[in-house]
């Protein structure tokens, strides 16, 4: 037991002067004048290693660059962090930072620039935001391998300060920064989790834009409240970003826009939008916008207004090979309408439940519209070759609705109306699959024209 | 993670089961495997993006794969893998590289962005397996961003299901072992442009290519740069043993790709006639919904005079 005790005293001594050397390794890393922050760790060889900071914000509250008095606001201390961590006493640019910021109690920012704007040069940052309302005069601007961290999505608020349209209150990558090598605004791994973003009285400004954060680029868990626009999708240079995770957003004009931008970047794909509560006030036409190709929205309630759509496609650009999963609407004109201005077939939607309003489904591209409550699944394919031409489009559903095709199957003679072009198994025996009145059986039924039952065979 | 010596890979899993799984990760450089998954019910596998070594050929078998999947797992989703001009290349009977190959049953791949692949994703390129239940959803692939090579590394099959139906035109697999149930839900071939064939014969590319039933999803050999979608893709069981009579649906116009193909007949709906007008897939069915009362709604291309041609049921 005694040696064993002083194992443990000496392992104790060594694990202090090992702090101490890695603390002074870190002063030797950032600023030498600077006495904020740890580094995460070092090499025990003469040659330090590069390693990831981890800066303690409370050490700037008091930084002399901050003048005025009053000491430094949240905004001063990631801008101040950010500039002194960027590159060592060589000049060469860091490794990474993270800035813990939630012992700061000095919310309220007036900076009208963002505090990564200053940077001259991108690096690996994480920001730790503290719980409290945050509120700044202006977008925080995310550069490419930047990750944005609350304490939770009721916890850490950021609040606008400003009206701006066409402004985000976040915006991952922006025109001001050259994100790769060729002088592209192509800025990948950039990611929002765990906090709140409320436009607080301010409808012009948007919730999150991402007009350039493209691989590995994603917002998880995040709540957006009272913002025009809350997730906008605005440019080519967003492609292939995502996924879009546990978003809830209410008191906004729209919940979602995935748009094309303009050529030559038109937006293609993303990794998709899945979990979403979207709450609207029901003034836009729709509460989510979807006008690129290749995304998947996946497990969405929607709720708004009943002149309003919930996923209005192809209304601005072609949008084929969409698919949507688990989609549910209260009080909506449509829940999910199919535009034809910018034809977009192939459509794959499981899922789809309407509560009020006029149509589960309103497809304008191949003259549908569905009412019903709960549809398992409605598949608008291609054009169908007819002669040297083509007629409609191929095209699957499990509606019960008479206004589309679908495929039925029983055991016993069809009845009733039917929608035209119906077909309908009838499994049961011959007698079953007779109708008595008119003698006719069969085990294979069509919907002829007027919707009522005939033979095929 | 930076793979160092090209001849490794990123990551193995032999081991690690329930709850273990691999999130938010780019693995660069390789030309072996980007991911390998041997052990059951791990993942899911999420974020990720792979880009192998931009120079190495490939001859034989040894094209890098991204992830090459060979067990039952969470799922494979959100990723982008490219490949490299050599990847995107084939040469028959020696190489077919695939970004991702799947060689085990109950599997889920989502949300995937490809370029510069022969096979985009490969199911059952291994003899002797028998793999079920495959779900596919949100995949897309066929243009080069980086780097822009010109012409462009395409990707050729966006999803290439092997089985002895194969098409000489869209490649072979190495093997291919017993493959059912695969439901593909909105799978994108972004452009068609000619690929250049081991014989140096311009072909174009598939959104989906089924070598169990000999199907082909392909853009018509006349469009040369739009690609082509396929919203919902289904090969079901086959009836009985060794009918060759599967289940399967698609939801755009496919063609048999080989000799005993059969191409997947879909089902069109429009207020517009079509009786006696031509069609080009025997089997499909149309519904007439602008039909006059009592009349007929339901059309089949069928064979009249020789000729496949839209007729009402009962002909």
């Amino acid at each position: 037991m005694q040696a064993r005790c002083l194992r443990f005293a000496l392992l104790a001594v060594a694990g202090v002067v090992v702090l101490l050397a890695s603390s002074a390794d870190m002063y030797a890393q950032g600023n030498s004048s600077l006495q904020e922050g740890w580094n995460g760790a070092t090499q025990s060889s003469s040659t330090h290693s590069p390693s990831f900071a981890f800066v303690d914000g409370v050490g700037y509250v008091n930084d002399s660059r901050c003048t005025g008095g009053g000491g430094c606001n949240i905004c001063q201390i990631i801008q101040y962090a950010l500039q002194d961590y960027s590159t060592n006493s060589n000049g060469v640019v860091s490794n990474g930072v993270t800035i813990d910021t939630r012992g700061i109690s000095s919310l309220t920012c007036t900076s009208t620039a963002s505090p990564w704007s200053f940077l001259t040069a991108n690096f690996s940052n994480i920001v730790l935001l503290p719980a409290g309302t945050i509120t700044i005069a202006h977008s925080w601007t995310l550069p490419d391998d930047t990750r944005l961290i609350g304490e939770g999505s009721t916890s850490t608020i950021i609040q606008a300060g400003f009206n701006t349209s066409n402004r985000g209150i976040i915006e991952m990558g922006g025109t001001v920064f050259a994100c790769d090598s060729n002088g592209n605004t192509n800025c990948p791994w950039i990611a929002v989790e765990h906090l709140q973003l409320n436009g607080n009285g301010n409808t012009n400004v948007n919730g999150i834009m991402n007009c350039c954060a493209q691989e590995h680029s994603r917002v998880n868990d995040v709540s957006i409240v009272g913002v025009n626009v809350g997730l906008a999708l605005t440019d080519g240079f967003a492609q292939n970003s995502g996924p879009y995770t546990n978003l809830s957003m209410s008191n906004v004009y729209q919940c979602l826009t995935i748009e094309p931008g303009g050529p030559p970047n038109m937006l293609s794909v993303t990794r998709g939008v899945h979990g979403l509560t979207c709450s609207t006030t029901g003034a836009a036409p729709s509460a989510i916008q979807i006008d690129t190709p290749n995304n998947s929205l996946e497990d969405i309630y929607i709720s708004g207004g009943s002149t309003q759509d919930g996923v209005l496609i192809g209304s601005q650009a072609q949008a084929q090979g969409n698919v949507l999963l688990n989609i549910s609407g209260s009080g909506l004109n449509n829940v999910v309408h199919i535009a034809h201005s910018f034809p977009s077939p192939d459509i794959s939607i499981l899922g789809v439940s309407r509560s009020g309003g006029a149509y589960t489904i309103y497809d304008e591209l191949a003259g549908t519209a569905l009412t019903d409550t709960n549809l398992g699944m409605y598949i608008l394919g291609e054009l169908i070759p007819v002669g040297s031409g083509t007629f409609g489009y191929s095209r699957f559903t499990t509606s019960i609705s008479t206004n589309a095709p679908t495929w039925l199957v029983g055991g016993s003679a069809p009845t009733g109306s039917c929608g035209v072009g119906s077909l309908y198994s009838c499994t049961g025996s011959t007698s079953a699959c007779t109708i008595s009145s008119s003698s006719k059986q069969a085990t294979v039924w069509q919907c002829l024209g007027g919707g009522t039952w005939g033979v095929i065979k | 993670m930076q793979v160092a010596n090209h001849a490794l890979g990123g990551i193995v899993n032999q081991y690690a089961e329930q709850s273990s799984y691999v999130n938010d990760l780019r693995i660069l450089g390789f030309t072996g495997t980007g991911l390998l998954i041997e052990a059951p019910n791990s993942g899911p596998y999420t974020n990720l993006s792979f880009n192998v070594s931009g120079s190495d050929s490939c001859p034989g078998a040894s094209c890098p794969v991204c992830a090459d999947i060979e067990a039952q797992t969470q799922g494979l989703h959100d990723v982008t893998c490219v490949g490299n001009a050599a990847t995107a290349a084939y040469t028959p009977d020696d190489d077919i590289s695939a970004g991702i190959r799947v060689n085990a049953s109950n599997n889920s791949i989502e949300d995937v962005h490809l370029e510069a692949w022969w096979d985009g994703i490969r199911i059952g390129d291994e003899s002797g397996l028998t793999i079920n239940n495959i779900v596919i959803k949100n995949v897309e692939g066929g243009l080069n961003y980086s780097p822009k090579p010109n012409p462009p590394w395409s990707v050729t099959n966006i999803v290439h299901i092997c089985g002895p139906n194969h098409s000489s035109l869209y490649g072979v697999c190495p093997a291919n072992g017993t493959v059912t149930n695969v439901t593909i839900l909105a799978d994108t071939d972004a452009n068609n442009t000619g690929v250049s064939e081991g014989g140096g014969v311009s072909t174009n590319s598939t959104a989906v290519q089924d070598d169990v039933t000999g199907t082909s999803v392909a853009a018509p050999s006349s469009v040369n740069t739009n690609g082509i979608t396929v919203a919902m893709y289904g090969l079901g069981g086959q009836i009985g043993s060794g009918s060759g009579i599967y289940s399967h649906f698609a939801t755009t116009p496919s063609y048999s790709s080989s000799g005993s193909g059969t191409p997947s007949p879909s089902w069109g709906v429009s207020g517009a006639p079509v009786s006696g007008s031509s069609c080009n897939t025997l089997g499909a069915l149309y519904s007439y919904t602008g039909a006059a009362s009592g009349a007929e709604s339901v059309y089949v291309c069928t064979l009249v005079a020789g000729s496949a041609t839209w007729a009402s049921i009962p002909l």
